[in-house]
This record gives structure tokens, C-alpha cells and sequence, in this order.
């Protein structure tokens, strides 16, 4: 039985502000109904990989496997399949 | 101080009986300020939100360029149309000279930075979360370019209004490129400095009414509109 591909696969992402590097994962699988969370000091990557996950900040370096498949210019089909809830979400000005 | 209130009577009477010098200043007036306001507002917001949004090479000194372009001197826009637009000019073949459409042109370069600058600082007041929602939602470059600009709507109003401000009170432009001529490319601004000069009084008051009338529905039209 062939198991499935995880939902996220991570490799080698590296990712710097300036010279500064924020993230340096060699290999991160995230699979289906599991619940992961992360934990680290201000500045260490956090919310900079938790934007890469939702497909709203770019690669530097690395590539990004969703449900298999690499997603590397970040289209808007793909960035709709993925929604990110920050902790201060901003609401539009407007009805619905 | 009688010949201020006789004035204002007797502009009340040359607006309400139609005066056709006064009241084609005021058309030319409308005209040229809407046409270079339509001109600078398609060209402006975007560019404000271009230079505040996006991050590219010479974006610092494109800003300090603007800045700088919002204190330009009328009789400088002015000069330097005159010299594009008249015979010798490299446009002069289209004959724009003492046209509303050359005022039409000064005007836009006036009021095109303001429009840009005033944008540009507001957009820089968007809470960036506001990016980070709309990139996650899943929305493209032209999405998030309409929806940042309706976030910060009350900012671009302002922006309008203050370029509208410059355009309808501007004389230098409209006198050097227009040529203040009669029945033709007198504007409202360009007809109160020559009335002023030959004691017209009257004729001043009622142009500079009309102008005050036009400021004031605009305002009202927009404070109307901010309440929505």
C-alpha cells in the first residue's frame, strides 16, 4: 500500500532578512489530520514560515512540496486553497 | 468699503442674468480643471501606490523627486509648456498654444504629484497585515492594488480634493499658456486678476464667488459621501 503524499514537504528551506538568517530546515513533512505546532524566541522564523505555508511570502531558497506537488510562483489558485489567520487579523472596510 | 458691497450686489445680478464673459470663464474653468484632474487622478494613484507598495531600485530618490516637484512654482510649469507647446517647441506643430488644452496639460503637471505623494503617504498608513490578508486570500496584483486603494478612500479624497484645490485657484499656468483670452481660454482665476487690475470690482467678486460656490459643493459632495 503506497501511503500518501504528505500536505506540506519542506526542502532545504533557507531564508535570510538582509544577512540575517530566519529559517534553515533541511527536510519538514507536515501530513493530513496531524497538528503541529511551533515554538521558538522572538525573530526565529515562525510567522515567516507559517506565511511561506500559506503561500504569502516567497522562496529564497529551498522548494516547497503542497500535497506533492512543488509550488514555486505561488499562483493565486494556490494561495487560495490555503488561508493564514493571523493573531491581529485585518477586517476590510466593507459589507459582505 | 461701499464699492466692496456695491460689488457683491452687482455680481449677484451678472451671474443671474447670464453675463456671457463671466460665465464662460467659469465653463473654461470647469473644463480645464476636470480634464487635467481626470488626467492626474488615472495617472497619480497608481503611481502612489506603486512608489509606497512595491520595492524597486531608485525608489527612494523617486520619492525625493516628487517631493520636490510638489513645491514647483506654476509660472515654472507654465515656462516650460510654453516652450514644448509653442512654435518652436518640439509639440509645436499641434498648435496647443493658447488652447484649453495646453492649460489642460500645465494643470496635470501640477496636479499630478500631488496626487501621487498624497496617495503614496497614505497607502504607507495601511496596516501591513492588510498585505499579508489579501496575498493569503489568495488575491492578484490588480485585486490588491483596487482593494488597498478602497481601504485607504478617505485618504485619496483628500488627495483629489487638494490637487482640485491647486488646479482651480491656479493663475500662472492658465495666464502664460492660455493667453487669457476673451470668450476663449479666460479662466475664472485669470479673469479676476485682469478685472482687480481695471477696477472691475463687480465682475471680480462674482468670478471669485462662483469659484468659493464650486470649492464648497465639491467639499459637500465628498463630506456626503464620506458619511456613506
Amino acid at each position: 500500500m503506497t501511503q500518501a503524499h504528505p500536505i506540506y514537504h519542506l526542502k532545504n528551506i533557507r531564508h535570510y532578512y538582509g544577512p540575517k538568517k530566519v529559517l534553515d530546515i533541511d527536510d519538514l513533512e507536515i501530513r493530513t489530520g496531524s497538528i503541529t505546532g511551533l515554538m521558538g524566541p522572538n525573530g526565529s522564523g515562525k510567522s515567516t514560515l507559517l506565511k511561506m505555508l500559506a503561500f504569502a511570502l516567497k522562496l529564497k531558497e529551498g522548494q516547497i512540496f503542497y500535497k506533492g506537488r512543488e509550488e514555486s510562483g505561488f499562483s493565486p489558485e494556490v494561495r487560495l486553497k490555503v488561508t493564514l489567520l493571523t493573531q491581529k487579523p485585518y477586517l476590510l472596510k466593507r459589507t459582505v | 468699503m461701499d464699492f466692496i458691497v456695491d460689488g457683491f450686489f452687482k455680481a449677484l445680478e451678472l451671474l443671474i442674468s447670464g453675463d456671457s464673459s463671466t460665465w464662460t470663464a467659469v465653463l473654461a474653468t470647469l473644463k480645464v480643471s476636470a480634464c487635467s484632474m481626470l488626467i492626474s487622478i488615472g495617472a497619480g494613484l497608481p503611481c502612489g501606490f506603486l512608489v509606497r507598495y512595491f520595492d524597486f531600485k531608485g525608489k527612494r530618490q523617486l520619492r525625493i523627486i516628487l517631493d520636490t516637484l510638489l513645491a514647483l512654482p506654476t509660472v515654472f510649469i507654465g515656462l516650460v509648456v510654453y516652450a514644448f507647446i509653442s512654435r518652436q517647441g518640439p509639440m509645436g506643430e499641434f498648435g496647443l498654444l493658447f488652447t484649453l488644452t495646453g492649460i489642460v496639460i500645465g494643470l496635470a503637471i501640477l496636479s499630478f504629484p500631488v496626487v501621487t505623494v498624497i496617495t503614496a503617504s497614505t497607502i504607507e498608513s495601511i496596516d501591513p497585515e492588510l498585505k499579508l490578508t489579501l496575498v493569503s486570500l489568495g488575491a492578484g496584483k490588480r485585486h490588491i492594488l483596487f482593494t488597498c486603494l478602497w481601504e485607504v478612500r478617505y485618504g485619496i479624497l483628500t488627495a483629489i480634493v487638494n490637487a482640485y484645490g491647486r488646479v482651480s485657484t491656479e493663475v500662472g499656468i492658465a495666464m502664460m499658456i492660455g493667453g487669457n483670452i476673451k470668450y476663449h481660454t479666460r479662466t475664472i482665476t485669470t479673469a479676476i486678476a485682469l478685472e482687480t487690475n481695471k477696477g472691475m470690482f463687480a465682475d471680480g467678486i462674482a468670478l471669485g464667488l462662483v469659484l468659493i460656490t464650486i470649492a464648497f459643493m465639491i467639499n459637500l459632495s465628498l463630506s456626503v459621501l464620506r458619511r456613506q
